[in-house]
This record gives structure tokens, sequence and C-alpha cells, in this order.
């Protein structure tokens, strides 16, 4: 397996692409570090410069996703790529990415061999190729994803054989399969959550938005196709949710990290569109839906420090600060969603 | 006569009736629940009674539900019909022996031991009989144990005699019991260090907790010549209230309700546990396979319109100068203006009632008092947008 794939910042991707597009003949690897730097487009917060491997991981991931190619030692624009015309269409650096550029370079991350291979695989099925982010939102199923990491005390060593203590490592793990399914894709070691976790997982969450996760409070996390532009307002969303309810006599009791789930991998919308719509119905509808405190300790129970935050997102927290798990409805806010809904 | 309770006269009440913490069923003249609570509740302990598995009931509420009000209504109601001896468990602790500790703190160290030992030492023919009644009372019995010598004699024999009697078969477990009665003497009372396993002088067996609380509950079954003995734990999940659980926490979490859940099938120990939904949902992600143990699980439906209207009679008329039925000093209709969450709730129902009497005698309100004082009092409580 070839896990290349590391945490990067697309927004200094794209710059890059039109760094080099403003030099034609192509530009060399030290040159492109420079004006990255010098134009700011690869910086840190602080605005210190980046060390040469976080330029020389973007520029490799730029080569990978066939968006630029080597010409003896020179970088020029892929321009058989058809999506390098989307991404060089704009002429300021430092912008926000676009939509059409966020799902250009979806395009481009779908099509990449070695993505399919250590990750999206897990999302279709057997055989089916990717072609382009539309296209996967609508056939991509969930997949569970768990990163496991335990110490391992290594004894013994090759050249006797009296067993010693030499030192202690961490077992490292990415485990992967299709929610409903039973058979693991397990990649070792530390690249591998570096791949994953810290840059598939984040490019394709955090930057280009067309899949969304949704942390369990067991480690685990549940991964699943959404649409970069969400294509349901949050009116239409709350009556599809209202649909799916489920009551016993005048009231049904759902649990929000659940439903907000369940709604998002239904609609291909995120968690955060749909826990959006359970808050409106809370605030807005405050005689009809009620909400159900629960303790922080028990949501994050058996759960390290640095998950916390991670188990808490799920839940919803009420203007009082309190986090709710479940919420009761009412069967008469029914009459509200054919009133036109909650505020969208 | 204190001015309110002159104010509240005024109102037909000789006192306010609805407890503002609304928690448990303190100071409640009747304790009944709806009626289609009660007829469904019955149902499952009919069949829990008749069950040969385990007498497992999970009770799921949120807070406010009623969750201790029920738990008090099975220990004052059911169990006894069932002859079903129960002890009540709030937020005892994850640990396996933190139970053990709770419980045999509710006993008393002194009651429990003298019952085993009257049993122990119960004579079974004439003869025995005769003797018995030249044998010592437990008091002088245990001042016979002057020296190490005596005590470990007395072990010795405690411990044939609950071989016998089929309490416990293991030697740890036995020796551990005999000691419990036999250093009664020196300590009539339980410490918390008595039942941390490995501790100086612990009175729990190392990694037999679920043999050691066996024996217990064949113990107090038989002392009390009960049918049964029921836990009643009430939101066992708040071990999680005032601190995080750590990994170790939450695994001894999921073990305890395991191992009494082993207990229960083994023993007639009966387990009731309240929880709320997502302590419910997190034991579950936590050991799924310990969930689907607990087969019966009673989900506390919200109150309808005309259960929240029994409630407040309920309260109310104990409390009427006058006697009467219905909702008297209330109108008739004075809850028909409550929101669908207030009047659902059976903690914000009579928190708002408690309220509105309050407000009745601070704005000297005439009877009945009407829905509009109760809709100030919920606004009042429970601020929010305007009701939809």
């Amino acid at each position: 397996m070839n896990l290349w794939m590391r945490w990067l910042n697309f927004r200094a991707l794209r710059d890059l692409l039109l760094l080099v597009d403003k030099h034609p003949p192509g530009l060399r690897a030290n040159e492109i570090e420079t004006l990255a730097t010098e134009e700011g487009v690869l910086l840190r917060r602080d605005g210190r410069p980046y060390a040469q491997s976080t330029h020389y991981h973007h520029r490799r991931t730029l080569v990978r996703l066939d968006l630029l190619e080597k010409q003896g030692r020179r970088f020029v624009l892929n321009y058989q790529n058809p999506e390098i015309g989307i991404l060089t269409a704009t002429t300021k650096l430092g912008e926000e990415l676009q939509v059409p550029e966020k799902e250009a370079f979806a395009n481009a991350v779908l099509r990449n061999k070695d993505c399919y291979d250590v990750f999206f695989r897990n999302f279709l099925q057997p055989q089916e190729a990717a072609c382009d982010a539309t296209s996967f939102v609508e056939r991509a199923r969930p997949v569970e994803v768990v990163i496991q990491s335990r110490g391992v005390e290594r004894r013994g060593d090759h050249d006797s054989d009296r067993e010693h203590y030499v030192g202690r490592n961490r077992w490292k793990q990415v485990a992967i399969r299709p929610v409903g399914t039973t058979k693991w894709s397990l990649l070792n070691g530390v690249d591998a959550i570096q791949a994953i976790h810290f840059g598939l997982r984040s490019w394709c969450v955090d930057q280009l938005g067309f899949l969304d996760i949704m942390y369990r409070p067991n480690g685990t996390y549940t991964a699943y196709p959404k649409h970069i532009v969400p294509r349901m307002t949050d009116r239409e969303l709350a009556v599809e949710m209202f649909a799916a309810l489920d009551f016993a006599g005048d009231w049904a009791t759902i649990r929000i990290p659940d439903c907000a789930l369940t709604t998002g991998i239904k609609q291909h919308v995120s968690v955060d569109q749909a826990k959006g719509v359970l808050m409106s119905w809370l605030t807005d509808h405050f005689g009809l839906v009620a909400g159900l405190p629960t303790r922080v300790g028990f949501i994050t129970a058996g759960l390290p420090d640095s998950q916390h935050a991670l188990a808490l997102k799920s839940y919803l927290r009420s203007p009082s600060g309190a986090y709710l798990s479940h919420l009761r409805i009412h069967r008469m806010l029914s009459e509200h969603m054919q009133n036109g809904g909650p505020r969208s | 006569m204190t001015v309110a309770n002159t104010q509240l006269s005024h109102l037909g009440l000789t006192r306010n009736p609805f407890p503002p913490a609304t928690t448990g069923a303190e100071f409640v003249d009747d304790i009944s629940l709806p009626p289609s609570w009660e007829k469904d509740l019955l149902m499952r302990f009919k069949n829990l009674a008749e069950s040969q598995g385990s007498k497992a009931l999970i009770i799921e509420g949120g807070y406010g539900a009623g969750k201790t009000f029920i738990l008090n209504w099975i220990q004052a109601k059911v169990l006894p019909e069932h002859r079903v001896k129960s002890y009540f468990f709030e937020n005892p602790g994850v640990a396996f022996y933190d139970l053990a500790n709770r419980l045999m703190r509710q006993v008393g160290r002194y009651e429990v031991t003298k019952a085993l030992w009257e049993m122990l030492y119960q004579p079974n023919n004439t003869e025995a009989a005769q003797q018995a009644l030249f044998w010592p009372e437990f008091g002088q019995w245990l001042g016979t144990l002057r020296n190490r010598t005596l005590r470990d004699q007395a072990i010795q024999t405690l411990s044939q005699a609950m071989k016998d009697q089929g309490i416990a078969t293991d030697d740890e477990i036995l020796n551990k019991l005999s000691r419990l009665i036999v250093e009664t003497g020196e300590r009539p009372y339980f410490e918390y260090r008595d039942f941390v396993p490995r501790a100086r002088k612990s009175l729990v067996a190392e990694r037999e907790e679920p043999g050691y609380f066996q024996a217990i509950v064949t113990i107090l079954r038989r002392i009390f010549d009960a049918d049964g003995i029921a836990f009643l734990l009430d939101e066992f999940e708040d071990i999680a209230l005032a601190r995080r659980l750590s990994k170790n926490q939450a695994a001894a979490y999921t073990t305890t309700l395991r191992r009494l859940l082993d207990v229960a099938q083994r023993e007639e120990l009966w387990i009731i546990l309240s929880t709320t939904p997502e302590g419910f949902a997190r034991t579950s992600e936590l050991d799924k396979s310990l969930v689907q143990r607990f087969v019966n699980r009673y989900i506390i439906p919200p109150l309808s319109a005309e259960e929240a209207y029994g409630i407040v009679a309920q309260r109310l008329k104990p409390a009427r100068i006058n006697g009467g039925e219905g909702i008297l000093p209330f109108s008739e209709d004075a809850l028909n203006g409550l929101r669908e969450t207030s009047r659902s709730s059976p903690r914000r129902l009579i928190k708002i009632m408690w309220h509105t009497i309050g407000l009745a005698l601070e704005r000297k309100e005439d009877v009945p008092l009407s829905a509009a004082l109760v809709e100030d009092a919920e606004a009042d409580l429970y601020p929010g947008p305007a009701k939809t």
C-alpha cells in the first residue's frame, strides 16, 4: 500500500497551482518553495515559514493527483487533467476555496489509485470505481473507521537466546469496513494513521466537504458521503426528519447522535445540518419538543481526555449549557411542519 | 398558625402539597402510579416472578420522568406481595464491593451477624434445644471470644456450619463471613475498608466477588425468611455525576452489572435498575451483550393530559381542609394551558403547581386558581419562546 497522504492545506495547493500557472516554463522545487513563502501561500499561523518537508508533501501531492507534472527538474501544470482549468480559474491568491474548486480537488482525490485502494474502495461496491464527487456521493455507503493504538513491550534480540527488555513501542493500526459488514480492511503502522486519519479524513471531511463523520464514544467513527453544497434547505430537511420519526402515542423519542447520523447518511447532509434542525425544533417549538440532559461523565466514560471533545460533539448543547442526549417530540409538531416548518 | 399557613387555608389547603425538590416519593400519602403505568409494570413483575432466568428489570426515563417514584412504588407496593425483601441504592459506585458496602451498612453489622449466628446455632432437635436453653445470647457469646485461639475456633465452627447449611462452599468466602460474625465484638459496625479487597482485615474475598455476594444474598434471604432479595438501584449511571469515568472505571461499572446479573441468575435476587435513556444507550455501547441480558425494560411514557390531572389531584386530596374531589383549589381547566412538554413531565408539572400556589399566595388570588396563573408559573420556571 502506498500511504503517502498527509495533512495538507488545499487552499495552499490551489495557490501553488496558480503560482506555477504564472510561470509557463515551469518552476523548480526550490523556486516554488521560495515563491510560496514570499507570497504567503504556505506559512504557519504565526507567519513563520514551513519546513521543507511540508513544501515537499504539498508539491508531491499535486504530482500524485496528476495536477502537476515534472518536466526535467521543473514542475508544470498538467493541462491534460480537466480539473486544472477549474483550479486555475481564479487569479487571486489566498482566497477561500470555492465550491467548484472543492469539487475539482475531490474529483482528483477520488480518481487517485492509491487513495482509492487504501480508503475509498471501502465506500464502494467491489470493483466499482469512483469517477467524480457527485457520483461518489450518490453511490457510496458509510464506513466505520477504528484507530487502534496500544503500547507493546518488545523483548529478546537476535544475537542472544536470553530475553531482555529492549523498549516500549506503540502498535498502531487503522481498520475500515463498510457499515453492516464484518470484514475489516487493516492498515498497520504510523503511516496508515497519518495517511487515513490525518490525511484523507482531513482532506475529505474538513476541507473538501464531500464526507462527514461522527465519532462514537467507543473511539470509532462513522464516515459517510455528503453533498459539498447542501441540496436540501433546513426546512426540507426538517420535513424529511419529522416524517422519519417513530411515534409511540403522541410522542417520539430520538437519540440525538443516532438521529443526526442516520439523517446525514440518508439525506447526504452534514451531521451539523441535521443537528441544526433538531436545535431549531427545540428552541422554536419549546412547548412541543423537550431535551433530555445527560451527564458529561457518562458520555465520555472510558475515553481518554483527547477524545472527550469529539464524543461530546455528537450531542446537542442546550442554551443553559447542558448536553442533551435525547429529544422528546410531540406529534403536534407536524402542524408546524405543514405550516412551513421551522426557520430555514 | 404561621402566616403562610393562614394564607394556605384561604386556598382551602393545610400545606403546599407539591414538593419543590420533586425527587422521589417522600411525604406522599398516596404512592400510586397512573393506572396505565401500574398495569404495565404489574404485568412485568408477574412475568419476572414466574421466570426462571435473571430477575432483572430496567426502568428507563429522563430526569424528572418518575424513575425514583416508580422504584419507591415497587418497594412499597409490589415487592412485599412477592415476599421479596428490598434494598434501595442511590449512586452506589462502580466497584462491585461498593454495593456490598452499601448493602451491609443498610442492614447493619450487629443485626445481620446476630441473625446469622442465631440461624447457624438454631437447634434442630429436642436435645439440642435443651442445650440451647443454656446457650448464651449473641452478645454474651461474643464476650467469650477473649483471645485469638478462641476466635479461630469460633471461625472454624461457623465456617463448617455455613458450609453445612449450603451458604457457600469456597473456604475463603466461608472464612471471611465467619470473621464478619466473630469480629463484631471488636467493631459492631462496618467500615469502607472492610469491603476493599486486599486491604488489611478486609472482610471480602479477593477475586471471589460473585460467590461472596451470592452468599450474602443467601444469608439475607434466610434470616429475613424472604422468598427473594431485591436491589433497587436508582440512576446507576449517576456514578458519573461528579467525575469522568476512566477506562478502568467504565469497565468496573459494566463488570459490576454483569456480576449482579450472574448472582441474580443463581440466587433469588431481583435487580431493578433505573437509568436515563442515555445511560442505557451508553451501557449498551460499552457492553452490548450485558444490556441484552436485561430482557425486561420499561420505558416510562410521558404523562397524558388525564394522567397529569390525576397526579395533581392525588397530591391535593390529602392537603385539602374540607376534602372533596378534583383539583380544587385549581379550576378544572387549570392544566389546559400548560405546554405539552411541561404537562407530560411529572417533575415539571409538580414544580409548576408548587410555584403556582406560591404565586397565588403572593398575589392573594381567590379560589379557583385559573389556568392563566398556572401559565404564569410555568413561564417563571421554564421561560422560553411564546407557547406554540
